[in-house]
């Protein structure tokens, strides 16, 4: 009697934990799954706003689900651009689709999904030379969270019962529909407060270590994955002649082409970048924006960057006011001139340093080219 | 597969429960058992599908050399010969790469290396199997059943971290009738231990983990007081993840019925290096006094002797726990510890000291040589009581809770940045790192969670508390984390 009265109670508190385990991990599945912070299921509900300030989990759920005319692509460098400044001017409802050093692949990926959904009227298309070096790979998805992006139900687990989700995203979301200082366009920043400044650029760019011994390549070098990128935009391109596709070149900090440089990459970019222009200039829907992409007052001037390569507010807000700006395009007539002062600037240019023979100190100001 | 992991708690665990249980229920005793022997594969071969043929080959090999044994008298030769197969076996695949830096270091010699990867828990599974094949050389174990055998080595809770079971306690639970039902009191037990040990492993260890990866990752940026957070930091996340993984193991085996022996018992409140062995991975201690300290003459034969075997006993227990100097170093400095107390002057001087500064003293001693456990070599570890001991303040303790930014501050920390900006942001993130050593403080100085499952009766209130636990170290998966210990 005892011991079934025992047996009771312990079934009693078995049931209890299992209730608890219940009510608690499908409280927290139900309000990911409403909430979405990643837009995986659904656009936003409940008037929330959507929040785009983690670009590895956003991309893919937000162009399936979000409503939007007009796509931004493109790398890092072009994160920090505010679509609200782009849909002002050019009077379109723009959300973007980014990437960490994103390839030429994923951006194709991502513009396959938006067109099986979307009607797109424009693509904002940052073309990232290193982009179109990318291979061609069976996951169209590469460094993308795995389960944010294929289409196992199962490992949904892994998004609904997330902490980060639960305790960082969905507050995010929330604090930012209720207090209403919503920054969407301000997706991302490299560094948390958008510190700029030659001590940030010469962080990440050390030109002592970064003139190691590198292999030799020639103009042609991985010609053959850029060809198979630039085909499969191009065919975009062929496939939607209602939508207008808006290339534009971000403007990378001058360290960067030194790096490139000193990697024996600069020759082989430079070639890209003309075949680049060479077989997308001539469609009737593509126009093709320069933006501060051999502008030497931008790009030499360190105190306007972040790293290496990544432009502070400055920049990325001038790159959102030229892209679309007849002012800043280039045609088949004048895009190997423009190629062609960049290349005068990289040699005129030269970054002053003083080394001490291990490291080295940034010494401005900066030598503007003749 | 780890116990912190989605597939474990969701897919794993619930099927094999539903299949023991299921095949109990219907009196399918063997097939209850070959479905936890696959279930056990299963698990290990989810790490890697390579590891499942050497621990195959472990087990067979040893259990052809029982069989041998129970067909030939040659019991002494047989034994010394699984013996050294099991040495063997552990010394390729977790030493042969050290040994071969040492001799080519030593000589100035140029073997390869084979960098082989360690298999996990090959520590464990080969300890237990020396422990059977020692009884079996002297005529304690019987020659048991190929199901029975394997399942006793590779039964997964205990499997690649321990705890060391010995054949005698595992065994004879397989044929016990009264096991093979299904019981409310064992699952509740077993409920109470594995959600205790997941939360001590995923909300303390991990936490206070990369406080301790981040002070000995940077050693160089450390003053004073940042290293002796550093080193207290991963004082208390080796106990938490440890012991988290034990309560964890014996929680999975209450819920099959099935009980392993525990591991831990409060260490931290220990009063002597001694007392520590006896709480500290307790299964380990036996398997060495057991099959080591005691064949050695124990410490019957004077007092020299003694301090021979306990050193000995030291040394292995150090080189147990990896191919690196650093343990070596460890297990003797716990070795030179235990003898010194082993001492007749000591013990006069230890009772003078008084209780409280006894205490004070083994758990600066413990914190001390963690320092070395943790290092990559003894130059770092070298480095870091250089650090430790500059007495310097350079303010670098804030730049520690940094590594903590996880979710379970933030939504504190979005208030806190709210109303008042950076610094009460890095004030609260400070606060946040000290609640968490107090925290665990507090926890290593109660009872253990084994003693308090066993004393306390579970209430309502209780076990929602677990729902709730559970449920955070579920959301804590997403960026789960390996144990310590599968690596030894």
């Amino acid at each position: 009697m005892v011991s079934c009265m025992k047996e009771t109670n312990e079934k009693k508190l078995v049931r209890h934990f299992l209730a608890g385990a219940v009510v608690f991990l499908g409280g927290m599945a139900l309000l990911v799954v409403l909430i979405d912070p990643f837009f995986h299921y659904h656009k936003p509900w409940f008037g929330l706003k959507p929040l785009q300030t983690s670009h590895q989990y956003q991309g893919y759920g937000a162009v399936k689900h979000l409503e939007y005319d007009s796509l931004l692509l493109g790398s890092s460098v072009v994160m920090s651009i505010n679509t609200d400044t782009l849909d002002d001017r050019l009077g379109s409802d723009t959300i973007k689709a980014v990437g960490n050093s994103a390839s030429a692949p994923l951006l194709a990926a991502y513009l396959d999904t938006a067109f099986e959904e979307h009607e797109l009227e424009q693509v904002y298309y940052g073309l990232d030379v290193f982009s179109l070096y990318s291979e061609q790979e069976e996951n169209p998805f590469p460094g993308e969270v795995e389960y944010m992006v294929n289409k196992n139900p199962f490992d949904d687990v892994s998004y609904f019962w997330n902490g980060d989700v639960i305790f960082e995203k969905i507050p995010d979301m929330l604090s930012v529909s209720r207090f209403d200082n919503f920054t969407a366009g301000l997706a991302y920043q490299i560094n948390d407060k958008n510190e700029c400044g030659p001590e940030y650029v010469l962080q990440s760019y050390n030109p002592l270590k970064d003139t190691g011994e590198h292999e030799e390549h020639d103009s042609l070098y991985g010609c053959d994955e850029v060809e198979a990128n630039l085909a499969q935009i191009e065919a975009f391109v062929q496939e939607h002649p209602d939508t207008r596709f808006e290339f534009f070149l971000p403007p990378y900090c001058i360290t960067w082409w030194y790096r490139a440089d000193n990697q024996n990459l600069l020759e082989s970019y430079l070639y890209t970048l003309e075949r680049a222009m060479e077989r997308l200039l001539p469609y009737e829907n593509v126009r093709f924006y320069i933006t501060d992409f051999n502008n030497p007052e931008i790009i030499t001037n360190l105190y306007l960057y972040q790293d290496v390569a990544h432009g502070g507010t400055t920049v990325t807000e001038r790159m959102a006011m030229e892209i679309g700006n007849p002012e800043y395009e280039i045609t088949l007539e004048t895009y190997q001139k423009e190629l062609e002062n960049l290349q005068k600037l990289l040699e005129a240019f030269e970054l002053r340093t003083e080394t001490d023979g291990i490291d080295f100190v940034y010494d401005g100001p900066i030598n503007y080219p003749e | 597969m780890l116990f912190n992991s989605y597939i474990f708690i969701f897919l794993f665990l619930p099927l094999a429960l539903l299949l023991w249980h299921g095949a109990n229920h219907f009196g399918k005793y063997k097939l209850a058992q070959v479905f936890l022997i696959g279930m056990s594969l299963w698990f290990y071969g989810y790490f890697h599908p390579a590891y499942l043929l050497i621990i195959l080959a472990s087990v067979f090999g040893n259990y052809l050399i029982s069989a041998l044994m129970e067909r030939f008298s040659a019991h002494k030769i047989l034994g010394v010969c699984g013996i050294v197969f099991n040495l063997g076996l552990l010394f390729y695949f977790k030493y042969y790469d050290f040994f071969v830096e040492n001799v080519n270091q030593a000589f100035h010699l140029n073997w390869a290396v084979k960098n082989i990867a360690l298999p996990l828990g090959i520590s464990f599974f080969t300890f237990q199997q020396i422990a059977f094949m020692a009884d079996r050389m002297q005529g304690k174990a019987e020659h048991y059943e190929l199901a029975d055998y394997m399942l006793f080595v590779t039964y997964f809770p205990q499997l690649v971290a321990g705890p060391i079971v010995s054949h005698r306690d595992l065994i004879p639970q397989f044929h016990e009738k009264e096991r093979r039902h299904f019981d409310y009191g064992n699952t509740l037990t077993g409920i109470r231990l594995f959600v205790i040990g997941l939360g001590k492993k995923l909300l303390v260890a991990d936490e206070l983990g990369k406080v301790a990866d981040l002070g000995f990752g940077a050693i160089d940026s450390l003053d004073s007081v940042s290293a002796l957070l550093t080193m207290i930091a991963y004082t208390f996340q080796i106990f938490f993840d440890f012991s988290g993984y034990s309560d964890m193991a014996l929680g999975l085996g209450y819920l099959m019925n099935l009980e392993l022996p525990r591991n831990f018992q409060s260490p931290y409140k220990s009063h002597s290096v001694k007392e520590f062995w006896r709480r500290w991975h307790m299964t380990l201690n036996a398997f060495f006094t057991q099959y080591v300290y005691i064949p050695l003459g124990g410490g019957r034969a004077g007092k020299a002797k003694k301090i021979r075997n306990t050193m000995i006993v030291f040394l292995l227990s150090g080189i147990w726990h990896g191919a690196n100097w650093t343990f070596v170093l460890w297990g003797v400095v716990h070795g030179i510890a235990v003898s010194l107390e082993n001492l007749t002057a000591y013990e006069k001087i230890h009772t003078k000291i008084g209780t409280k500064l006894d205490w004070l003293f083994t758990f600066l001693f413990l914190n001390l040589a963690w320092v070395l456990f943790r290092s990559d070599s003894i130059a770092e570890a070298g480095q870091f009581y250089q650090k430790l001991f500059s007495f310097t303040n350079t303010g670098h303790i804030w730049m520690l809770p940094y590594s903590m930014d996880s979710f379970k501050n933030y939504p504190l920390y979005l208030v806190a940045d709210h109303f008042g900006g950076y610094a009460a942001a890095r004030i609260l993130y400070l606060a946040w790192m000290l609640v968490m050593f107090v925290l665990a403080a507090f926890l290593c100085t109660r009872k253990s969670s084994y003693d308090w499952v066993k004393e306390k009766k579970a209430t309502a209130l209780e076990m929602w508390g677990l729902a709730l636990v559970l449920s955070l170290c579920v959301i804590s998966f997403s960026g789960m984390s390996t144990f310590l210990y599968f690596n030894f």
